[in-house]
């Protein structure tokens, strides 16, 4: 079982690499979108790292309450995330990845 | 199967008994169960545990079971039919006695994994593998990870690195196809006043090998045609998520920008609200509106046999609604019962039905587990 997926690695690390694996996503079609995405991402950021005081530690204390965890880090999240993959075109974006077929 | 389950948790309980506590060592136990209009059920049950094995490192470990029945014709004449050189057992659970009918579609994929972090002051590494087998598909999943938080831990950066090969073995004939698919994620998790957390992450995909269905087909001229996509394909996800605690409840928003190189673009809408009810009673009502754009090789009708040819309904323009609600049961602050119910309806102009799904689909899920604070 390892074995095989070493292999897998290793075919991968020869065949594309890392870097040329981002390469191959900044030759798509999607390039457009995707400079686009990532400006829109790095204005989203400055603005929200600039325009919010430092909170102090004392004054956190709703965020360790478990209604504060987001929707993708609760229990169920990951059998839901990965039905709708299954049956919707859209899918990522939340962090933890799916395995397997899915009949897509 | 069952066999299987009962080890892994007999491991899981001993495993859970060799070290010390900690506030982040939890033992989840999840039954899940989808069941759509057009006949398929997916029984899921999962176990996951995370446990420290030292003061800065922790272990995951992931078992999870997917049986899968349908008793939709459609789906065992697309899926098993279509070349077939095997006997009917091969696929189906059971074959009538007397007539010699196949009765039912069904198989099981089981998927494992095992995941450790390890934090150095304010950054944690993180590995995980995850492997899936099912008859006809072998996948593998690993990935790496970098956690830092920066600014008075007001500010939380996620970087990660995932590579996913599949292997594709259809059950008609000893061919394989390969898929391999990199992704590359990165996520600012931002507090934004005392009761608002804010995130936002992008993700990238690059697909390759086979990433059409082995089993679907096209018709054309009342001919079946073998359904053809791109050998690549790649994806762009941008999240925004938000947080806001108000007295007792809070509200969850969470929107995603889907787009990829085939021309799909998706909006997902979620909106959660969680109410304490009781001090240990905690209900969440939910909603989920979904919409896509169909792929530019996408037809209803193919007159003649095309580059790219596709019947496949997760490719055509639609929208989706998704309602539902789960309740958090504390049976003590480190024991709890969650149970929950999802109701999804899908809606299309598509004016064919002959192929994988319902044009309408309708599906519900049903979810009962218990967390459990090691």
């Amino acid at each position: 079982m390892f074995g095989v997926f070493i292999a897998m690695v290793k075919n991968s690390i020869k065949a594309k690499g890392l870097i040329e694996g981002f390469y191959r996503v900044q030759r798509s079609q999607s390039f457009d979108i995707l400079k686009m995405s990532i400006k829109v991402f790095i204005i989203i950021i400055t603005i929200s790292i600039a325009g919010c005081g430092s909170v102090k530690p004392w004054e956190k204390k709703h965020f360790s309450n478990q209604i504060m965890e987001f929707r993708a880090e609760s229990s169920n999240s990951n059998f839901l995330e990965h039905t709708l993959s299954t049956i919707e075109q859209s899918e990522g974006g939340y962090g933890e990845k799916s395995v397997g077929c899915g009949c897509k | 199967m069952w066999l299987q389950i009962i080890l892994v948790l007999i491991s899981v309980l001993l495993f859970t008994c060799l070290e010390i506590n900690s506030q982040e060592d939890k033992l989840s136990i999840w039954y899940n169960n989808y069941s759509s209009n057009d006949g398929q059920i997916i029984n899921s049950p999962s176990i996951n545990i995370s446990k420290n094995i030292l003061e800065e490192t922790s272990l995951e470990l992931l078992y999870n079971v997917d049986a899968i029945s349908s008793a939709s014709r459609n789906y065992k004449d697309s899926k098993t039919h279509r070349n077939f050189s095997r006997n009917c057992s091969t696929c189906h659970g059971t074959i009538d006695a007397i007539t010699g009918a196949s009765t039912n579609f069904s198989e099981v994929r089981n998927e494992v994994g095992i995941g450790i972090k390890h934090t150095i002051d304010e950054s944690t590494l993180g590995a995980n593998y995850k492997y899936s087998k099912e008859r006809d598909y072998l996948g593998q999943l690993l990935s790496v990870s970098l956690t830092q938080d920066v600014n008075s831990k007001d500010t939380r950066i996620y970087l990660s690195y995932s590579i996913l090969n599949d292997r594709i073995s259809p059950v008609w004939n000893s061919s394989t196809f390969d898929k391999s698919t990199d992704s590359y994620d990165l996520s600012i998790e931002q507090v934004l006043t005392q009761t608002t957390i804010g995130k936002i992450g992008i993700s990238f995909s690059s697909l390759n090998g086979l990433l059409s269905n082995p089993y679907a087909s096209v018709n054309i001229n009342d001919l079946p045609y073998a359904e053809i996509h791109p050998s690549t394909n790649n994806k762009t996800t941008v999240t925004f998520m938000l947080s806001q605690y108000i007295s007792d409840s809070s509200i969850l928003f969470d929107y995603r920008y889907y787009t990829d190189s085939w021309e799909v673009s998706g909006n997902t809408i979620w909106i959660l609200y969680n109410q304490y009810i009781l001090e240990n009673l905690i209900v969440k009502p939910s909603y989920r509106f979904y919409t896509q754009t169909g792929a530019y090789f996408f037809k209803e009708i193919y007159n003649q046999q095309e580059n790219f040819m596709t019947h496949d309904l997760t490719l055509a323009p639609f929208s989706s609604h998704l309602i539902g609600a789960s309740i958090v049961y504390f049976i003590t602050p480190e024991v709890s019962i969650n149970t929950g119910y999802f109701q999804y309806f899908q809606s299309s102009n598509i004016n064919y039905s002959k192929f994988f799904r319902n044009n309408n689909l309708n599906s519900g899920v049903f979810q009962f587990g218990i967390d459990y604070k090691l």
